[in-house]
């Protein structure tokens, strides 16, 4: 089965890179067609690209295993964020696509930076987002050496796992950029989401039908089918994080400067939608909600979808292999660019100006990628990197959401104040950091997390500065 | 609570009041008018039965029922009936608390709804580039979606639905928000052909224009 299991891999690895170098040949030598893919996504691609960038390894791994540990309270973030987060990207992605195409930006600083006219936001928010982007990239190499070590059952080790996707990984992002990254999340896509169908099937086989499983698996664990009222901030914060990232996150937010018109970014929501509905959210639910009685007492709930796969449909695993590996890469391999690009446009370029070349460029981002990959393996490999994929995840989008506050200030207000976003970002990190490493032993009230408190403060002093720098402001002009 | 020592001063005050209500009742219906009976609560309470559970509300409650006061208009009626309400209205309050909560938050965000959708369309923020304001079609989505959003967050909220309670065999709460899932996801569906279609079409046959007049030179 090992064996197997390498060889399909392996097949499949030599054709994401052959799609890989197919886009060398369609790509300009451009930052803007290296980072955005020169703006030119169909409705068909930039919803794929959405759908396998966003549902990543947590989706197909770490979702059904927190179902399997927290029940229904997992239900409610999980399901809004497939669903009612696609709706998001009409609301504020519309916006940001207009921009991005109006003014050619590439990373979401360009943005923030050009509103309020300061480069120490786009700084701020060029850290912000690499900070952002580590633990969630960090999550999808855990994942697949989880699923790789788990379905082989010890056969290949979590190192070799997570190695072999990073040589993957970087060799097919070093080559195509981010049009390689589009055209593999296409087949990616389409591989995770199929393995998801399959998973329910072999749930409702497993438990003896749907309703016999659900019942058995309420007779097992009634408390998980019901909210505990008194710690509602948790599922909340979830939501809200994990919504906001849909947009938040550096690389889905770049997603939204892509589309080639504004017909491509309508039908790219439909389908985000109505596909993480029906692919995405019930599937996860099925799997993890009737996993509660037929496969009870697993520790580890991230190698519950393995196990389930070994115990009832052996002949499947090399299948969920590669699926898992098709998840994080789609993943990982956008969010090196996105780092890449931040690194490049917000960091380096503001250095070097003009003598920054478009080939420069290219390869800054080239080595950025490459280092940041490395970094994420490091982390990933040593014992206190590891952890739960959800937990870990959530604390990226924890740290996206410090967006949350500038953009909607951009977006939705006519002033616009560099004093305000900058200290709205320092004071809202601050808090963020202070509660999270528990220097600030605050304890907030209905388990809320500490991200929440962060963008209250954040929104507290950008309102405040905003308020008190208009009058001036309007006295002046 | 009132003090023993008062007791026969309240149940010569009820009775007093039972008649002037009786008397009220009898006159209405004389003249073919709803008649109204009102009575202090706590003090009819603990003129009926000494132990009667004594029930103390801020203000005196009217009831409106003339057929059961008038159909028994015999006191002893009266003294088993009060009790009896007072409990039904206790229990129906409890029960009914999350029902009351649904409704004057749905009639706020109902208020929000009206006076969000009559405001004149929205001028766009600085430095927006998009060509749209914020027309009527667009206000409804976002009503919606926010109305969904509420009505996905019921059951966490300890205010309906949160029950692991078999409904066609799945749990009340999972039914619950899967249902609401399923309208977010027919929401973008029917925004698609209502809104978005409508307005991809506006921006991207804008844009072929402007190319046009520059020549068809490519941005």
């Amino acid at each position: 089965m090992t064996a197997i299991t390498i060889l399909i891999l392996a097949t499949y690895v030599v054709i994401v890179l052959a799609i890989g170098f197919a886009a060398t040949k369609k790509s300009s030598d451009t930052a803007e067609d290296y980072f955005v893919a020169s703006r030119s996504l169909s409705w068909f691609h930039l919803g794929a690209t959405l759908f396998a960038t966003w549902m990543s390894t947590f989706a197909f791994i770490g979702s059904p295993g927190f179902y399997y540990k927290n029940g229904v309270s997992w239900y409610l973030p999980h399901g809004f964020l497939v669903v009612a987060s696609p709706f998001l990207l009409w609301l504020i992605g519309r916006r940001i696509w207009a921009r991005g195409r109006a003014h050619g930006y590439i990373t979401p600083a360009d943005l923030l930076a050009d509103h309020y006219s300061s480069g120490l936001t786009r700084f701020l928010v060029a850290i912000v987002c690499l900070l952002a982007l580590v633990p969630y990239c960090l999550v999808q190499l855990i994942g697949v050496g989880k699923v790789l070590e788990a379905a082989t059952v010890g056969a290949i080790p979590y190192t070799w796992g997570v190695t072999a996707a990073v040589a993957a990984i970087a060799i097919y992002t070093y080559l195509g950029g981010i049009r390689a990254v589009v055209w593999t999340d296409a087949v990616q896509a389409i591989c995770f989401g199929l393995l998801m169908v399959v998973g329910a099937a072999v749930a409702i086989y497993a438990s003896g039908g749907l309703l016999t499983g659900i019942e058995s698996a309420v007779d097992a664990q009634p408390d998980s089918f019901v909210f505990d009222t008194s710690k509602a901030g948790s599922p909340l914060s979830l939501l809200v994080m994990w919504t906001c990232g849909y947009i938040l996150l550096p690389h889905m937010w770049q997603r939204a400067y892509m589309a080639s018109s504004a017909k491509s970014l309508s039908r790219s929501i439909v389908m985000g939608a109505v596909l993480a509905f029906f692919v995405i959210a019930i599937p996860s639910l099925i799997i993890g909600c009737l996993g509660m009685g037929f496969l009870p007492g697993l520790q580890d709930s991230d190698a519950f979808v393995p196990t389930m796969y070994v115990n009832y449909l052996p002949m499947a695993v090399p299948f969920v292999v590669l699926a898992t590996f098709a998840a994080g890469m789609s993943t990982v391999d956008s969010q090196l660019l996105s780092a890449s690009s931040v690194v490049t446009q917000d960091l380096v370029r503001p250095l070097f100006g003009d003598k920054l070349t478009p080939s420069g460029a290219r390869k800054v981002g080239r080595i950025t990628s490459t280092c940041l990959l490395v970094f994420v393996m490091v982390i990933a490999l040593s014992p206190w990197g590891q952890g739960n994929i959800i937990v870990l995840a959530s604390k990226g989008t924890g740290i996206a959401l410090l967006l949350l506050v500038p953009l909607l200030g951009a977006l939705f207000t006519k002033e616009g104040d560099g004093s305000a976003v900058t200290a709205s970002l320092i004071l809202g990190s601050l808090t963020l950091l202070m509660l999270e490493t528990r220097v600030l032993s605050l304890s907030i009230p209905y388990g809320f997390h500490p991200a929440i408190a962060a963008v209250a403060v954040q929104a507290i002093v950008f309102l405040a500065i905003s308020a008190s720098a208009s009058p001036k402001a309007q006295a002046a002009s | 609570m009132p003090s023993p020592a008062s007791t026969s001063d309240l149940q010569r005050d009820c009775r007093k009041r039972r008649k002037m209500n009786l008397r009220a009742v009898q006159t209405s219906m004389h003249y073919g008018r709803r008649p109204r009976v009102s009575c202090e609560l706590s003090l009819v309470a603990e003129a009926t039965d000494a132990t009667t559970k004594s029930v103390f509300l801020p203000a005196p409650i009217h009831f409106s029922e003339p057929q059961s006061y008038v159909a028994g208009a015999e006191a002893t009626a009266w003294k088993i009936r009060i009790p009896r309400e007072i409990g039904a209205i206790l229990r129906q309050t409890q029960s009914m608390s999350g029902c009351v909560r649904i409704i004057q938050t749905g009639l706020g965000i109902l208020v929000c709804v009206v006076s969000f959708c009559s405001r004149d369309t929205q001028t766009p923020a600085k430095g927006n580039a998009m060509p749209t304001n914020f027309p009527t079609r667009s206000r409804w989505l976002l009503v919606a979606y926010v109305v969904i959003c509420f009505l996905t967050l019921l059951p966490v909220l300890g205010i309906a639905f949160n029950s692991a309670s078999s409904v066609g065999g799945i749990p009340m709460t999972v039914l619950w928000l899967t249902a609401c899932f399923a309208m977010h996801a027919l929401l973008c569906c029917v925004g698609y052909v209502t809104v978005f279609r409508h307005w991809a079409n506006d921006v991207d046959s804008e844009d072929t224009d402007q190319r046009s007049l520059i020549g068809g030179v490519k941005k």
